[in-house]
């Protein structure tokens, strides 16, 4: 394994966007950097900039203003990447599914590799995604590697 | 200076507050809602569950005798709990765990829908 | 002598959760006029409850904020009861009072952490979420569930508090007090956190009023408004006495909520203590009709809802004016001659919340 997939697999970086819902899952987010449940264990820092992020998280329903965001934050992070829909909102809109401005679902505006249900998204959850997402990071870095080279 | 002895005692002998969590899971309270699981065999197909849904994520059909929820739209509300007279939804404590593709989970009844007496419990 | 600057921040900002977006027009290190951008987080609520029937919009406007989530599906509910001339048993009412309180604590704790994250003090950011995990634990145990509660219905309230929840309650309580009253000496104490924010943000006791503020950044300037006097659920049988601070700047906003999380305790053990028996919920029947405004002091200060019916199974206009949207035009006014590296500080000041503001 090289020093970058190691890097990767070890420590990833998480990047997290709020796209409009009722901040109740950016809380639980927020909640699983803290030293109650604490993903900094698994060597994952929150950080702000995309261009240094492996996993982005996405919370709330997304409308067209924010998709664009979205997909700005999307396309500026590195290759490979992984995304997680955290709560029904990002999932299929949730209460709001029938709402004239939202899109339904993260998924129409970038591509989701996991969704995690619930309204609001348990820590635990959030947490056991992010570690699938390690697992998906490595699967994905590897064909990333493999196509390069 | 003793104040911060104080504290840097308290740190060393104190154990830390994280939850280990996936080592070691802890016990959901007994009160939590976590998610709706369908006991089909008792359900008469009276539809308060679909009328009662705010987030419109339970289709019942009498018909076919299905029954089905979309659980990536589901607030967990306990609304269709509530007003079920014959206790064929129930509330699990435990969450619902991340998939990778969603899938509306359908389930269908067989044979002839039960004679069950619905109590009058709903609220509308 | 360099002209002036555009500088975009936000919408995305590792300070704050939200999507929120300030043009700021600088001159050298001076902000001269600020810009907000906002519809990043709009999502048609008023528009949707037209639509819903009334008893399913309690979750639709339990989901406009997910920090205050008990504070609007309260609003909502007293609203509905006023209109349909329903009297709450008192036990509900009470169970009411200390799950507001709950969620007031729960909010504040939240905000202690973000403001400290904002002067780059990571450790006490940490320390506040710490501590707030007792609260959260509260909040599960006894309403089912952490930030969507659902425990508030028309006519009363949907679960009950037994002996062992109140146990919980009063062991967890006495748990807070202890972490709490830790961060409340760093935050007193620490000269640098005084640094950040002494004299920073000044609004002064007139400006308040002419502006229109509300909620803490209103007490923080020396006002005693305190919508809880009015005596909602349970509040008229309870004793307190709302927070002032004289200073007017940011420290004394700071304060006021410190304060408040003490007040909240002992609210709730009050609460406890008064606890009368009986029911928790009357059943409710028919639809509402006519106009109602109802307040209700949440975390950030006064909300008010507005509901039309017209005798339909769905409501005729629903209009929420949440303590952001009275706390912007102060805001506006503060960040205007304040240096760049205090905008996070002053904009967190007045504890924004977006999704309430937006909807």
């Amino acid at each position: 394994m090289s020093l970058v997939a190691l890097s990767r697999k070890k420590s990833p970086w998480l990047l997290h966007f709020e796209t409009g819902g009722c901040n109740g899952c950016a809380i639980e987010v927020w909640a699983c950097l803290t030293p109650v449940y604490d993903v900094e264990r698994f060597g994952m820092v929150n950080t702000g900039n995309p261009k240094h992020a492996d996993v982005l998280i996405v919370t709330g329903c997304v409308n067209a203003r924010s998709g664009r965001v979205l997909r700005n934050l999307y396309s500026q992070m590195p290759e490979p990447k992984v995304v997680i829909a955290v709560g029904v909102c990002a999932c299929t809109g949730g209460i709001f599914h029938d709402s004239y401005n939202l899109a339904p679902g993260a998924d129409r505006a970038i591509p989701v590799d996991i969704y995690i249900p619930n309204c609001a998204a348990r820590p635990e959850a959030i947490i056991d995604s992010v570690l699938h997402a390690v697992d998906l990071l490595e699967e994905k870095g590897r064909s990333y590697d493999a196509r390069r080279s | 200076m003793f104040e911060m002895l104080n504290t840097i005692l308290k740190n060393l002998f104190s154990g830390p507050v994280t939850r280990p969590y996936p080592a070691q899971r802890r016990e959901p309270f007994a009160s939590t809602r976590g998610q709706i699981k369908s006991v089909i065999e008792n359900c008469i197909f009276c539809m308060r569950c679909q009328a009662a849904c705010p987030a419109n994520c339970i289709v019942v059909d009498r018909k076919e005798q299905t029954w089905s929820v979309d659980p990536y739209r589901c607030i967990v509300c306990g609304m269709c709990v509530e007003v079920c007279p014959t206790e064929a939804i129930i509330m699990n404590r435990h969450y619902r765990d991340p998939v990778k593709h969603r899938e509306p989970i359908v389930k269908h009844q067989e044979g002839p829908i039960p004679k069950i007496n619905p109590k009058a419990k709903g609220i509308n | 002598m360099i002209g002036k600057t555009v500088i975009p921040f936000g919408p995305q900002h590792a300070v704050f959760p939200e999507p929120f977006h300030w043009r700021l027009v600088m001159e050298e290190e001076r902000v001269l006029d600020a810009i907000p951008g906002i519809g990043y987080m709009h999502r048609g609520i008023e528009q949707l409850a037209t639509r819903m029937e009334f008893a399913k919009t309690l979750f639709l406007a339990e989901r406009v904020c997910g920090i205050c989530s008990f504070m609007h599906a309260l609003a909502y509910a007293e609203s509905l009861e006023k209109l349909m001339d329903v009297e709450v048993p008192p036990r509900a009412k009470y169970l009411r009072t200390i799950w507001a309180e709950l969620a007031r604590l729960q909010s504040h704790l939240l905000w202690i952490g973000l403001a400290a994250d904002a002067f780059g003090f990571e450790s006490l950011f940490m320390q506040a979420w710490r501590v707030r995990e007792y609260v959260m634990d509260m909040v599960e145990f006894t309403e089912g569930g952490r930030v969507m509660t659902s425990s508030v219905t028309i006519g009363g309230v949907r679960r009950d508090l037994h002996e062992e929840a109140i146990e919980f309650l009063l062991e967890n309580l006495d748990k807070l007090e202890v972490g709490f009253e830790e961060v409340y000496q760093v935050f007193t104490e620490d000269p640098l956190i005084k640094h950040r924010t002494v004299g920073v943000g000044i609004l002064s006791k007139e400006d308040s009023i002419r502006l229109g503020a509300v909620g803490p950044t209103l007490r923080g300037s020396g006002v005693a408004q305190d919508m809880r006097m009015l005596g909602y659920a349970a509040y008229g049988e309870l004793e307190f006495q709302p927070v002032v601070e004289d200073s007017c700047d940011s420290y004394a906003r700071m304060v006021v909520r410190l304060k408040e999380c003490f007040q909240s305790i002992n609210l709730i053990r009050q609460a406890i203590k008064k606890l009368p028996d009986g029911d928790v919920l009357v059943k409710v029947r028919g639809k509402p009709e006519g106009e109602v405004v109802t307040r209700i002091e949440q975390p950030r200060g006064e909300l008010l809802y507005y509901i039309k019916a017209n005798g339909t199974k769905s409501l005729e206009r629903f209009r929420i004016r949440t303590p952001t949207l009275s706390n912007l035009p102060p805001l506006m006014h503060m960040i205007k001659g304040a240096c760049l590296a205090d905008v996070p500080v002053i904009t967190l000041s007045i504890d924004t919340c977006i999704a309430c503001t937006e909807r």
